[in-house]
């Protein structure tokens, strides 16, 4: 803040309008953002979505229940593992559906794994937002080492399509734990690391250290989640709060920081990853023996009804909701996702800042447009 | 439910008489129906009575049963970590129901979906009133309302609106 910068809202003759977007890097994805700019600083923000629209919920209520886990892979497609549990759970309820302790084992071990690739993405594409280009190279080596994983798993890189109703598609593969073990050892050697090039960086610190403050009533008032919640000091995650599968018998700690601002949140999302560690390794020390896959009915008809599921994805609160009428296709699923409700805080939090900032801020909330526009 | 809820959901009952059509507790669920004419007064009651103070918008969207839209808010009390499923029935012809932005400022994005996809009004809606600043997921001079039942997709050739005529 300087002497220089004009009162917000007030209009002078320097004002322009530029579109930032939709085919801009930083945006990270098809986001267009219409900034009004008084020299440096942002007087007004207004994001332009859709570009993404698929319609997928109105795709999904088109076809048996069943059939809707693919397309939840192309929500969130860094964090698709996280998707597939959402739908899946809430399938499972509308059903009355049991899931064997093993899948449940084997879902939050995956769901796990899948946080820490979307974590490592946003480490990547966030220092690269504000202009430290090797955390992202260093940070896509290691990503690349844990995709690596869940293709020896899962046979796909991005969209498994494998947590399904009623368990997961088929066990681990031999060797399979000492493969992630091994994976795990590395990677928190090299998570260490990575504080020294970047969380230390007294560059990054500057850059990030106070801006983009979001108060906690904010937080809450604007249904903020995830990582964007707790690092405004509000201590809340699904898998503590609404606990389910195996999260109940884990033991983590859920990283809060009260700060508020963009180095909190990505604090919070560092320190994530080293705890998602601890759960992948509980999962594979206390996984039980047994089924992946529970009883499945030929034809899925469940009663004329609702029921949701609410999950915490990478980015914060996924939730599904199904509408049924007993018949075999639902009449609605809903997906309110994390990515949305952040995107739209932005305008907010924007008023007033530099444009360097503005990209600083947009990174924090780490939005995927794939989720945003459905 | 704790006492005060009682008091509180005894307090909503009073001051929406045949505005609250349904109110029940379902697994620690609190299920509500209201008339759409009540929406506003209930939502604000829910956020700040002792004993609800359901402060987090959850979710907010909306179906169609083929006869009539039912729009669900979805709200979550951070502090007593109970959840509340407020719901009204509107009817297809001109359906609007009161804006909640004022009391979750995270409902606006959700609300502009809603008309977006369904064509439910929202009455005092900051962009209410200017279908292309409410529209948020399609293109702002789409036609028609596509999540709606009776919705046929018209394909203009325009790259934007579907796929191009082919010789």
């Amino acid at each position: 803040m300087t002497a220089m910068q004009p009162a917000v809202g007030a209009s002078t003759s320097s004002d322009m309008t530029i579109n930032l977007g939709p085919q801009h890097p930083s945006t990270h994805g098809v986001l267009r953002l219409m900034v009004a700019l008084d020299g440096e600083y942002v007087k007004s923000c207004r994001p332009v979505i859709g570009y993404l629209h698929r319609g997928l919920e109105r795709m999904m209520a088109a076809r048996p229940y069943r059939q809707s886990v693919p397309f939840t892979d192309r929500l969130d497609y860094c964090a698709s593992l996280n998707s597939n549990l959402a739908i899946s759970q809430a399938i499972e309820r509308i059903g009355g559906m049991a899931v064997p302790e093993r899948a449940q084992y084997l879902r939050v071990m995956l769901c796990e794994m899948n946080r820490i690739a979307s974590h490592l993405i946003f480490f990547g594409t966030y220092a690269a937002d504000i202009g430290a280009t090797t955390a992202f190279l260093y940070a896509f080596r290691e990503r690349e080492r844990l995709l690596d994983l869940l293709e020896a798993y899962t046979g796909a890189r991005l969209t498994y399509n494998w947590i399904r109703p009623g368990g997961v598609a088929s066990d681990m593969p031999e060797g399979y734990a000492q493969a992630v073990c091994a994976f795990l050892d590395g990677f928190l050697k090299e998570l260490d690391a990575y504080d020294t090039l970047l969380t230390k960086n007294p560059i990054f610190r500057v850059r990030t250290e106070g801006v983009g403050i979001i108060s906690p009533e904010k937080a809450i008032a604007h249904g903020a989640s995830g990582p964007v919640l707790r690092g405004s000091g509000v201590n809340i995650d699904l898998r503590r709060t609404e606990p389910y599968d195996a999260y109940p018998r884990m033991q983590f700690d859920v990283p809060v920081r009260t700060e508020g601002d963009c180095l909190a949140r990505y604090l919070v999302r560092v320190e994530e990853m080293r705890q998602s560690a601890r759960i992948i390794r509980q999962c594979l020390r206390e996984m039980p023996e047994g089924e992946h896959w529970g009883k499945q009915p030929k034809v899925f008809r469940p009663a004329a009804g609702e029921a949701y599921s609410r999950t915490e994805s990478p980015r914060g609160e996924l939730s599904i909701y199904l509408v049924s009428d007993g018949t075999a296709n639902p009449v609605r699923v809903r997906v309110r996702g994390p990515s949305f409700v952040h995107l739209s805080m932005l305008h907010e939090l924007v008023r007033g800042v530099k444009v360097a900032d503005m990209i600083a801020i947009l990174g924090s909330l780490d939005t995927v447009l794939g989720e945003v526009d459905r | 439910m704790s006492a005060p809820a009682e008091a509180a959901l005894d307090a909503l009952r009073k001051a929406l008489g045949d505005g609250l059509q349904s109110c029940s507790l379902d697994g620690g669920t609190l299920r509500l129906q209201v008339a759409s004419a009540s929406l506003h007064q209930a939502a604000l009651h829910l956020r700040d009575a002792d004993g609800l103070r359901f402060d987090y918008p959850g979710d907010l969207f909306a179906w169609d049963t083929g006869e009539r839209f039912v729009v669900v808010y979805r709200l979550w009390s951070t502090t007593l970590s109970q959840t509340a499923l407020l719901r009204v029935e509107l009817e297809r012809e001109g359906a609007a129901v009161a804006s909640v932005t004022d009391i979750w400022p995270g409902m606006n994005w959700h609300e502009r979906e809603v008309y977006d996809l369904y064509g439910i009004e929202i009455v005092g809606h900051p962009d209410a009133g200017d279908p292309t600043r409410m529209r948020i997921l399609l293109p702002k001079d789409w036609e028609g309302f596509p999540f709606r039942k009776d919705y046929v997709p018209v394909f203009s050739g325009d790259p934007l609106h579907g796929p191009q005529e082919t010789n």
